[in-house]
């Protein structure tokens, strides 16, 4: 299933329309190039972009191809176009896992676990790929440093 | 000017001994603190508790905390040294053991943390924002915040925090939202979509959340998050007729009944039986329910009837057995078994799909349109769905509940037709089946109806080539 070029031009310029703070007219020209150079892509190119169920072009696997080619500035507004689109968020199962981590923090035990403590613990223990990646060296720095110099003015 | 610039050099300066002193106490508790930490991203990651019900090194209820930092003195010749040397010493004596340090060790890490992302959401600069609520443990409605993001190949979505809330209005929970951004140096301006469960103090036209949000920046595109879609069609559509909510009752009381006793269960085991508790959140996994009613058939009904015959047992539970065991094989009932077994197994598969992080919304609607056209194939079954559910066990009665009623036969006056009444397979076809898959098909396209502003603006990017 594909769309002629009339087609594109026209909900590109929808697209436009409705976003005209982030788009400029310069997509439906991005577009024109885009197209075809996507269609004269080796074989092998398809299944890199489309998803596994649908077999549709997937957006967001073309953001990363373009990501990965380095072609950002090339199609900087179908750059930004495509960002908008993945940022739209489909389902909040996060909320709904975050729930599940809230009840095994906040539990019968830890019921009097202050509102604070609690987003704090809930975010370390939702996050701790993140909280993994960072280095806490400079914490633990500043840190001592700052005890030291009050335990030495005591 | 020599000397000056040798005065500047630590070594020949007169406070030499006290600097090199404060260096080497400076590098000793930095190797403390690196302990300290690694124990609380420990604990913090896995959402253990921290503390016990004292702060005594060596005592065994000194909680996970101190727990895991003397396993560690074991091996580790330092901070058994500080142990020795620090612990147990009270209020006063700096040995970083303490709630308070701790305290403060979690609350610095988690704002780190929280930084990390307002700075990862400032360089994606377009965010989604999802929200949802739900009470806790101590009756306090938490309402969380969750941005989601694009940045470097990956869709983000990361937990930003609870806020306790006073007010259910739409209003006033966007008055809490925006303080949030306004605190955490976030623009509503680069918002450009919001997600949130159908409830209608979120997703309200008027005055909801969304609406509220909407004002501040049109561009922030409400998005009723799919997951609860399929949940709604689900829930209105079994709630449509009598037999399947009936259907749904039988299947929550059978779990009931064999798992209020551990007599009933240990029976229902033996007969490889398996009943399963409807869940309260999520619809399709009622599929679990279903499906171990459709497979394991033959178990409960022996269990039901092991149950029913068995004499030791109490008056009210053998009639409870027997009850149950008669409802069972009613052929409506197997129907509704086979029937929402075929629906549901597809639904719940489609929705653990729709969690995917990295999903995106045409692929979302796409997957509710495959499911509505299997709904359309699966309304010219019915007799292949009879035939299945007759099948499903010999003990199944046969024929409809209302054939082997007593017809009432009216009189007729002159001129006066008689009506024709459906009865038997015909009527359940037209009454029930028809009935459920129809409002299953209609709820379908009234939820993916809300998406189909989105689809309309991006959808072509399906099929630009």
């Amino acid at each position: 299933m594909t769309i002629s070029a009339d087609e594109i031009k026209k909900k590109a310029e929808n697209l436009i329309k409705v976003y005209h703070e982030d788009l400029q007219t310069d997509l439906i020209y991005e577009l024109e190039q885009l197209v075809p150079m996507m269609k004269s892509q080796p074989q092998d190119f398809l299944t890199k972009v489309q998803d596994e169920k649908s077999n549709l072009i997937s957006p967001f696997k073309v953001l990363n191809w373009l990501v990965e080619k380095q072609m950002i500035d090339v199609f900087p507004n179908v750059y930004i176009a495509l960002r908008i689109f993945v940022t739209i968020p489909i389902a909040n199962s996060e909320a709904e896992r975050s729930f599940s981590v809230l009840k095994r923090i906040k539990n019968m035990y830890r019921a009097v676990i202050l509102d604070e403590r609690l987003t704090s613990l809930t975010r370390l223990a939702i996050e701790s790929e993140l909280l993994r990646l960072i280095e806490f060296d400079d914490l633990i720095h500043d840190f001592v440093i700052l005890k030291l110099r009050k335990k030495n003015f005591n | 000017m020599v000397d000056w610039m040798n005065f500047l050099q630590k070594d020949s300066r007169i406070d030499k001994e006290l600097v090199k002193q404060m260096e080497s106490e400076i590098e000793y508790w930095t190797e403390i603190l690196k302990r300290i930490v690694a124990v609380i991203r420990f604990l913090a990651e896995r959402g253990l508790p921290f503390r016990g019900t004292n702060e005594v090194i060596g005592s065994p209820d000194n909680g996970n905390y101190l727990g895991i930092i003397e396993l560690l003195a074991q091996f580790d010749p330092l901070l058994k040294g500080h142990l020795i040397n620090y612990a147990n010493k009270g209020r006063g004596n700096v040995s970083y053991l303490s709630k308070t340090i701790c305290e403060e060790l979690i609350d610095l890490m988690s704002k780190k943390v929280l930084n990390q992302i307002i700075s990862e959401i400032k360089s994606a600069k377009y965010w989604g924002i999802i929200v949802d609520s739900t009470p806790d443990l101590s009756h306090v409605d938490q309402l969380s915040v969750i941005f989601r993001y694009y940045l470097n190949g990956h869709v983000h979505e990361r937990f930003v925090c609870f806020l306790q809330i006073k007010s259910h209005t739409g209003e006033q929970q966007s008055i809490d939202i925006l303080r949030l951004l306004e605190k955490y140096g976030l623009n509503i301006k680069d918002c450009r979509a919001q997600t949130y469960d159908n409830a209608s103090n979120m997703s309200g036209k008027y005055s909801g959340l969304q609406a509220c949000l909407k004002k501040e920046n049109e561009l922030a595109v409400y998005v009723p998050c799919v997951g609860h879609s399929l949940n709604l069609v689900g829930e209105c559509s079994v709630n449509e007729n009598i037999h399947s909510a009936n259907f749904f009752y039988l299947l929550q009381n059978l779990y009931n009944f064999f798992s209020s006793s551990t007599h009933r269960w240990n029976i229902l085991q033996q007969e490889n039986g398996k009943v399963t508790s409807l869940s309260i959140t999520r619809w399709s996994k009622r599929a679990d329910a279903v499906s171990a009613l459709v497979n394991n058939f033959a178990g409960i009904y022996n269990a039901l009837n092991q149950l029913a015959n068995d004499e030791t047992q109490k008056l009210d539970t053998r009639h409870e057995a027997s009850s149950l065991k008669n409802k069972i094989i009613k052929l409506e009932n197997a129907f509704m078994a086979v029937l929402w077994h075929a629906i549901l197994s597809r639904f719940d598969a489609t929705n653990s799909y729709l969690q995917k992080v990295e999903l995106d919304l045409n692929v979302a609607t796409i997957m509710m349109f495959s499911l509505i056209e299997y709904l359309k194939n699966l309304r010219g079954d019915f007799s292949k769905i009879e035939k299945n559910s007759k099948a499903l066990n010999t003990v199944i009665i046969q024929e409809y509940y209302d054939v082997n009623k007593r017809k009432i036969t009216k009189k007729l006056n002159d001129g006066e037709k008689e009506q024709e009444k459906l009865s038997g397979s015909d009527k359940f076809r037209v009454n029930t089946f028809y009935v459920i898959v129809d409002k299953l098909i209609a709820e379908m396209h009234k939820r993916i109806e809300a998406y189909a502003h989105i689809t309309y603006t991006f959808g072509f990017f399906y099929v630009i080539f």
